[in-house]
């Protein structure tokens, strides 16, 4: 019987051969089995799973062989490999609302699929689709099949994406990162919806993704990628338990463990309050006739000179509105919010900026959040400049080297621009800017989620060295709750713009009182096969 | 900031965006060939002697030959030597235009950006002024006022500021919700700040594509004003006038028709390379991408749909 896929000697390449991004990688599925292949940004994963489809970024030179069910891909002809993709193997994307066209109705695109591979009668088209859509628990089909994209949510589009997936039973589904863009809870049953597909309709899957509990969670057989080779391939039992390459161990290590870190100190002295949030309430509000929208309904908490308050919580909870509050980025329409004694919502105009001096914020995603025509250097030096904090140009050159030694950077990189750098570095950079005025309070939302494991495990390491060295207090916002976990003293649970759970962050996590924090904690994929299995077991029950 | 460090960062850059500059064939084309057109208007009248005015009534409508290399006109006056001048003309006026109308158009637009009510003031002005066609309020205008440059200049500006205006405003009211803006504001930075260090830069990018059409439509628009009689006053040379005395005399010298408009369908072509090659270059973004062959290179020129993502 001919395996569903087999990758014999995979070598990609740009330039002529200058980058060789994929080098060598062979691989085999079998029928019915999850394959998992794991790895970080610029690893050649995405690469390789695209491959088999043969979808090339331009300029790409490749060699190797790919099988698809018994059939040659790489040498296939264009008529065959229509024939191939979606009915040998089919795709699921990262981003669900971008794999939807947004103009034409969810049962049309799945439709499409079927029409292009011969399904003539419309009826039986639609039915088909009713029917997927029912098999991926989409509730009331029938009707649903009927919405536009943008009426359904997040998971439900990627269930969808998974239904198109499906459509023709292909004998082999490609998922690439299927679970990146949802919450935690909706991957859990993203994640349940694929081993269906595996046990009920014996699909082979191979699943692309950076996150080890997922793999621990789903996957039978794992592949860890680095730098364009396969360091490693094993059972997912074997692999978690006794990792063999240097790399995967390294990997393993970096991965911030839910309930295993061990935890802040509870943090005592509340003398000096820096943050209070008093029954704070923020609506965006409506335009042109729109209904306003609450964002932040009622929370109430504080935060004491050199404490860290985690904020936890799902997509649309609040926790960033609150952040971007503090530094006046939000409007503060009900409660109050008082920051170093001052009431955020009457200052202006020069307390306001004294208030900002006083304060740094750390944005998430480190490639949007400089100009791309200013320099390292004069990224870091602009705070000292908007607020003339010191009084000549080789002082604030010596403050903006001193800085980014802090931050681990060496110092020639400072007349490089920030496109020119990679992701941590660049978060590196946005650490030091957020530090250039001696701040005394920092906001830091979602610092990290932006960046691969390994590198999220020293920017982290860097924020706590900081902050012990330092000693300011600061707000970090994440919905990665092992992040959370690791960084705080305290942690603040939300959902819905609400504050459901405030305690210290062992408390929280160890013994949470809460249904939704039970619920958020349940559904983390632990990077442990065998607990992994467990939980799910118990959660069946 | 006198450091030598920041000395070394703008040597630096300066270095790599003309080592870009180099590599872009629609921009050294374009300026070849817009540049071309600039020296020969100053520097050839004086060097050979040209005067546009110099009249022969003996050698009318004459054909090119060594003593008028381009021919004569219908009062035999020396073609080469007019539309050297008029390319003088055009380029001074589009010049002009173009660099008060991106003045007066970048202000108006970042500033509408910063305020709401400002926003609304400015913008139903530019809505105002957009109704009216160019051509017509620079005809009204020099009608009413009187064909000199100074008038066509005014005419023009007002006509032109509110497209720029506009298409600032849209792309300020995008960068003021980018990341980088944010954290300017955050780390408490004044709004004169953030317009001159942050939102003014990046602006430059779409605007320098649209200046350098804008300075092709200024030269069509003069051509076409003159050509109707309410540009460049006659016995003044411009490209218009010149195709105006030539459509009388097309059957016996199609060479003046033929002469004044290649050389403004040159000067046309070459400010739309110009801007082509720009917004590549200006873009922080596409400083990586793959270098090309020359060959490939020529053919975009050719089939500008086969650029990799702009």
């Amino acid at each position: 019987m001919t395996l569903p896929l087999t990758i014999e000697n995979l070598s990609i390449s740009f330039g002529r051969g200058a980058i060789e991004a994929v080098r060598g990688v062979s691989l085999e599925l079998r029928s019915g089995e999850i394959l998992a292949l794991v790895g970080e940004s610029g690893s050649g994963k995405s690469l390789t799973a695209r491959s088999i489809l043969k979808i090339f970024p331009e300029g790409a030179t490749v060699s190797g062989r790919i099988s698809l069910t018994g059939e040659d891909v790489l040498a296939a002809s264009p008529s065959d490999l229509a024939r191939l993709r979606g009915a040998a193997a089919a795709m699921v994307f990262q981003e669900p609302s971008t794999a939807l066209n947004p103009v034409f109705t969810i049962g049309w695109q799945i439709a499409e699929g079927l029409k292009a591979h011969g399904i003539c009668d419309q009826r039986a088209r639609r039915n088909r689709a009713i029917e997927l859509l029912r098999d991926v628990d989409i509730p009331d089909p029938q009707t649903r099949v009927d919405y536009y994209p943008h009426q359904l949510s997040g998971g439900q589009k990627q269930r969808v994406v998974i239904a198109m997936a499906l459509a023709l039973r292909p004998a082999l589904i490609i998922a690439d990162e299927p679970t990146t863009a949802l919450d935690v809870t909706v991957q859990a049953g993203i994640l349940d919806l694929l081993r269906r597909c595996r046990d009920e309709l014996g699909t082979s899957i191979l699943i692309i993704t950076h996150n080890l509990g997922v793999v621990a969670d789903l996957a039978d057989r794992v592949a860890v990628m680095y730098q364009g080779r396969i360091v490693e391939e094993a059972p997912s039992t074997v692999l978690f338990a006794s990792p063999k390459a240097d790399y995967t161990r390294r990997l393993l290590a970096a991965v911030p463990l839910l309930g295993q870190s061990s935890g802040k100190e509870d943090f005592a002295s509340r003398e000096r309050l820096i943050l209070e949030a008093d029954h704070l309430e923020i609506t965006y509000p409506g335009r042109f006739g729109r209904t306003s929208v609450p964002a932040v309904k009622g929370v109430t908490f504080d935060i004491a000179a050199g404490e860290i308050l985690g904020l936890v919580g799902e997509s649309g909870s609040g926790k960033s509105t609150i952040g971007r509050a503090v530094v006046g980025l939000s409007p503060v329409t009900g409660g109050a919010m008082r920051l170093f004694g001052a009431d955020l919502r009457h200052v202006k105009g020069k307390s306001l900026r004294e208030l900002r001096r006083r304060t740094g914020f750390v944005f998430q995603d480190p490639a949007s959040s400089f100009n791309g025509f200013m320099t390292v250097f004069d990224c870091i030096a602009e705070p000292l400049r908007v607020h003339r904090a010191l009084p000549s140009a080789p002082a604030v050159r010596s403050r903006v080297l001193e800085l980014l030694d802090q931050v681990q950077l060496p110092s020639d990189m400072a007349w490089r621009y920030p496109g020119e750098l990679s992701g941590g570095q660049r978060q590196r950079v946005g650490l030091a800017r957020a530090l250039a005025l001696n701040p005394e309070f920092i906001v830091a939302d979602e610092p990290t989620s932006a960046l691969d494991v390994s590198i999220q495990a020293k920017v982290l390491e860097l924020f706590k060295t900081l902050q012990k060295e330092l000693g300011f207090a600061a707000l970090f916002i994440s919905h990665d709750l092992a992040v959370v976990e690791e960084i705080s003293h305290r942690v603040g649970v939300l959902r819905h713009g609400k504050l459901l759970e405030l305690g210290s962050a062992r408390e929280v996590m160890s013994a949470p009182r809460h249904d939704y924090t039970r619920l958020l904690i349940n559904s983390v994929p632990v990077p442990d096969p065998a607990i992994q299995a467990e939980k799910r077991a118990r959660s069946v029950a | 900031m006198a450091t030598t460090g920041i000395n070394d960062t703008n040597s630096e850059r300066r270095r790599t965006v003309a080592f870009r500059a180099m590599r872009n064939t629609q921009l050294i084309i374009g300026f070849g060939m817009i540049g071309g057109m600039a020296f020969a208007a100053v520097v050839l009248p004086h060097l050979l002697g040209l005067d546009p005015q110099a009249v022969e009534p003996l050698n009318r409508l004459k054909a090119p030959s060594l003593a008028h290399f381009l021919g004569t006109d219908n009062f035999g006056r020396d073609l080469a030597a007019r539309i050297l001048a008029g390319a003088s003309t055009s380029l001074r006026l589009a010049a002009s235009v173009t660099l008060l109308a991106a003045a007066i158009g970048v202000a108006v637009g970042i500033l509408a950006s910063f305020s709401r009510l400002l926003d609304h003031v400015l913008m139903r002005i530019c809505d105002g002024l957009m109704a009216i066609p160019a051509l017509l309020l620079a005809l009204a205008l020099t009608a009413t006022f009187g064909p000199k440059f100074s008038n066509l200049l005014i005419a023009l500006v007002i006509v032109f500021v509110p497209g720029i205006a506009r298409l600032v405003r849209a792309r300020a009211l995008a960068l003021r919700s980018e990341t980088f803006v944010e954290a300017a504001v955050a780390m408490g930075a004044s709004d004169l700040h953030i317009m001159g260090r942050h939102i003014f830069p990046n602006v430059l990018s779409v605007l320098a594509v649209q200046v350098t059409f804008l300075f092709a439509e200024t030269i069509v628009i003069e051509a076409a004003l003159s050509f109707l009689g309410a540009g460049v006053p006659p016995p003044a040379p411009s490209w218009g006038n010149i195709l105006y005395d030539g459509k009388a005399a097309i059957a016996k010298a199609p060479y003046m028709v033929l002469f004044a408009s290649t050389a403004m369908v040159m000067t046309v072509v070459g400010l739309t390379l110009i801007g082509d090659g720009l917004r590549d270059l200006v873009d922080p973004r596409s400083g990586s991408q793959p270098e090309a062959s020359w060959s490939k290179r020529l053919l975009r020129l050719v089939l500008p749909c086969t650029k990799e993502g702009a």
